[in-house]
């Protein structure tokens, strides 16, 4: 790489093309050389055995000629091919305007932001207000005309939501019943009270964990697929042909949808309820001693139908979230294949978001209808 | 005048579907090349293969001498040196215009934040959008959007330009404004430009050189400049295709 | 009768109102041929979605021709890039908008045999949009806005992304079904010499917001030739309003700081 530039005082020549892999070398020889420039007060840029240069080894070398210039030396270049004083002129007449351009962010500007943040938000929810109502309307009207209930939508849905998500549901419960077991355990001996260890990990798994661990698996898996589904068939303008074709697009893409989650989410429940508290009887097996006789005996003398029934209640709600959330983004697409891909980001978001809200309200709710809870 | 590139017994296809067998041609320094032929005739596939993005299934791709397939460092060297414009633009919505011309920049050079913007800034007052370089690729026009893609593929000053049908999607008018561009680019820079199209206009406008390919020979048909393969051929299937529409070429 | 009277629309963006089009007015007879053209982003495809319904004015009118015995219209619709179904066949595509009517399954299968066999898609009915090319797509697009018998048809950019000999062959099957039919057609478009070779009457639209620039009647003799001298002349003619459109103002579009 060496010998494309010669400095011979007061004169840097250009050996042949410089070309953009040469930026480190243009920098290296201007910093060695630049105390004898800046000595000498004079400095000539010379092109005559140069055809030219690319505009990124430009840049750089314009950018010491002004520093240099700045510092009080003459510097002018000579034998120029016109191809480069076009880029010289070129990006001289951006560098200033490249220097403020910025670090611009302003007070004012974060404000808009977080302003325009929160009111998208809000224009987001309202939306989805919106849509819910929709959705719920084409529901009952498909309940009160059942002719028009797509089945072998539904059982597809359901087959894809939840036959298919059978498998990761049941797993992931049971490996978080076996951790939680132990860890309840572990801190419970300390008291001696590594026997209530059951009746925790009932209450945990059937009141929180399971219907939670269900719902956000199924707005992961499902929530996106809807939102690809449904966003994909926006970009591609299919939604509108079906549309200009007389089809209720609710009827049609999204109660199907609702429906098939309704039908299967309190199942997954229930499954996620049994195979948590199974991994908790392992635990206890395994590391506390308790007998599997002993840990089911527990279990019935704390847990009561409702407890159970609570959890694939609230996982009617979580079906309807889910659902919606997931269509409404895949309907709000716009534009390109892009879109496509942050509204499913978006539905698995705001989804689990308001899963978990919900939750909350609800479980305001439980602590007054659920005997022994209240204090 | 030297080959840029030269294309030597290209076998291949995708997904199994053979679209091109023993494809041999040059593509002269400083030329407008344009690769033509109708829906479905390969020209496409073609490019894919020059710049890398599928795996020719024989023949080789030469670069200044070099087969670009033949080591990774063969084809990083080749994609410095080419810019590619893709049909839509392929811009990144999220960034601006200006931070889209920025990105080979960014991705191949050591250049500071400050020199990557006067260099982006002045790519884009080539091709006209330097008063728009903040502005989001989606909120301006198909044609802006392909001037934009063509500055952040000279970013790095390319010997060889590519465009994937440069007039897909806009109006007669603005597509002749865009091939325009591409003429004075290649006349006063000399980047060899390597274009496929069907779009006669474009064609007849700026094209130093025509090389019609075929969906069933599964090759070149004809090569020559586009009035000679207009007056001249006697195929008819490259008769059909330069003869379909005397109106558009009247003015 | 189709009638449009001060029609216009914005759109609410991040950065600020858009204004998309209008106001337009404009009037064209039962069973006419309508092209709207403009360059790109002048509001034409928006002008269409409002006549079909798919977007609401922000103010003006729009009347359709009436079905028959005075019933609601029809609407056919053809998308830019057909909006085919992509899971179902090319039989099952076109059937398709005769289930939201209620046809039962063998006259709905007739219905779309016959159009299938009109449209030059026999022998293709069981492949799927991904094995057909452009051409046979867009020609399955026609086929299903056309099953229905609509009172009016639109068609958005159909034949844009052919190639010219593909686009001209569909050009032409589409003025014959149009000439044996009664429908009205609003067909939007940016290339002027299919506005030409098609259309009985030319719409140019203006950049944002969207406006009529100009009204033209295409007379020409049929049936019609692109090499005659009248077909050049308004080829011609219109090229210098298109032309002058686009050098004439800058490319409007909102810059905002990031």
């Amino acid at each position: 790489m060496s010998g494309k530039l010669e400095y011979d005082e007061p004169r840097v020549v250009i050996r042949g093309v410089l070309a953009d892999t040469d930026v480190d070398y243009v920098r290296n020889f201007f910093r060695r050389y630049r105390s004898r420039i800046l000595d000498s007060g004079r400095l000539v840029v010379d092109f005559r055995d140069s055809p030219g240069i690319d505009s990124v080894t430009a840049v750089v070398l314009q950018g010491f000629c002004n520093e240099l210039r700045r510092a009080g030396v003459r510097v002018s270049f000579e034998n120029t091919p016109r191809s480069v004083m076009e880029i010289f002129e070129s990006l001289s007449k951006f560098e200033s305007a490249a220097s403020d351009f910025k670090n611009r962010v302003s007070l004012g500007e974060t404000l808009e932001f977080i302003g325009r943040s929160w009111y998208e938000m809000a224009s987001t929810v309202a939306g989805l207000g919106r849509f819910l109502l929709e959705t719920l309307g084409a529901f009952l009207q498909v309940l009160l005309t059942p002719m028009k209930i797509r089945w072998h939508m539904i059982l597809y849905y359901m087959e894809e939501s939840g036959y298919k998500a059978v498998p990761i549901v049941a797993t992931l419960n049971w490996l978080l019943g076996v951790v939680l077991g132990y860890q309840a355990g572990y801190q419970m001996r300390i008291f001696g009270a590594e026997n209530f260890m059951p009746t925790l990990l009932a209450y945990s798994i059937t009141w929180e964990i399971g219907p939670m661990l269900a719902a956000v698996l199924v707005a992961g898996r499902s929530g996106s697929a809807y939102a690809a589904e449904i966003g994909t068939m926006k970009v591609r303008e299919e939604v509108d042909a079906l549309r200009v074709m007389g089809f209720d697009i609710f009827n049609y893409l999204v109660v199907p949808k609702m429906m098939a989650l309704l039908f299967v989410m309190p199942f997954l429940v229930l499954l996620a309820n049994i195979s948590g508290v199974l991994g908790g009887m392992v635990s206890g097996m395994m590391f506390l001693d308790l007998p599997a006789g002993t840990f089911v005996s527990k279990l019935g003398g704390a847990v009561i139908p409702l407890d159970i029934l609570w959890g694939m209640l609230k996982s009617v709600v979580y079906a309807v979230i889910i659902s919606t959330v997931g269509s409404y983004m895949g309907m709000r697409v716009r534009g390109g294949a892009s879109a496509v891909g942050r509204a499913t980001t978006a539905a698995v978001v705001m989804s689990i978001f308001m899963v978990i809200f919900a939750d909350a309200m609800l479980s305001l709710l439980f602590v007054h209808i659920r005997p022994g809870l209240s204090f | 005048m030297d080959a840029v590139i030269k294309v030597e017994g290209l076998r291949g296809g995708w997904d199994r579907l053979p679209v091109l067998d023993g494809v041999d041609f040059r593509v002269m320094e400083g030329e407008i090349l344009m690769i033509v032929g109708r829906s479905g005739c390969g020209k496409s596939t073609l490019m894919r293969h020059m710049l890398g993005l599928i795996k020719p299934w024989a023949g080789r791709i030469l670069f200044r001498g070099i087969d670009v397939w033949s080591n990774p460092d063969a084809m990083l060297n080749a994609r410095r040196r080419w810019g590619v414009t893709f049909q839509s633009g392929a811009l990144l919505g999220n960034l601006s215009i200006l931070e889209n011309v920025m990105l080979p920049l960014r991705e191949y050079t050591d250049l500071t934040e400050r020199e990557m913007i006067t260099v982006a800034f002045s790519k884009l007052e080539t091709v006209g959008l330097a008063e728009f370089a903040t502005a989001n690729p989606m909120e301006v026009s198909g044609g802006m959007q392909k001037r934009a893609g063509l500055a952040r593929a000279m970013a790095l000053d390319p010997e060889v330009l590519f465009f994937d049908e440069p007039s897909a999607g806009l109006d007669p008018v603005t597509s002749a404004k865009l091939d325009n561009l591409i003429k004075s680019i290649n006349r006063s820079l000399g980047t060899t430009v390597i274009i496929v199209t069907h779009e006669l206009a474009s064609i007849f406008a700026i094209s130093d050189r025509v090389i019609m390919l075929d969906a069933e020979t599964r090759g070149i048909i004809a090569t020559g400049t586009a009035r000679e393969l207009r007056d001249g051929s006697t195929d008819p299937r490259v008769r059909a295709f330069f003869r379909r529409n005397v109106g558009e070429e009247s003015d | 009768m189709l009638k449009v009277t001060g029609l216009t629309r914005t759109y609410r963006e991040s950065g600020g109102v858009v204004h998309a089009l209008g106001p337009v007015d404009f009037r064209v007879e039962r069973g006419s041929f309508l092209c709207i053209l403009g360059p790109t982003g002048c509001g034409k495809t928006t002008l269409l979605r409002l006549l079909a319904g798919l977007e609401k004015p922000d103010s003006g009118g729009i009347s359709l021709p009436a079905g028959a015995g005075g019933a609601s219209p029809v609407i056919g619709y053809v998308f830019q890039q057909g909006a085919l179904f992509p899971w179902m066949s090319v039989r099952s595509n076109v059937e398709f908008p005769l289930r939201a009517a209620g046809m039962d399954k063998s006259r709905r299968r007739k219905e779309a045999e016959k159009i299938l066999d009109m449209m030059g898609l026999s022998g293709f009915e069981d492949s799927y949009p991904h094995q057909l090319s452009g051409g046979m797509r867009q020609r399955t697009a026609l086929a299903r806005s056309l099953v229905v018998n609509p009172d009016i048809l639109l068609l958005d950019e159909p034949f844009s992304s052919l190639d010219t000999r593909t686009s001209q062959e569909l050009q032409g099957s589409l003025r014959t079904l149009w000439k044996e039919s009664s429908t009205t057609v609003v067909f939007v478009t940016h290339n002027i010499e299919e506005a030409v070779f098609l259309a009985r009457k030319v719409i140019v639209l203006g950049h944002r917001p969207g406006r009529i620039v100009r009204f033209e009647n295409i007379d020409l003799p049929e049936p019609r030739s692109r090499l005659s001298e009248e077909f050049t002349g308004y080829l011609v003619s219109l090229r210098r309003t298109f032309e002058e459109l686009v050098s004439g103002e800058p490319e409007p579009v909102p810059v905002k700081p990031r």
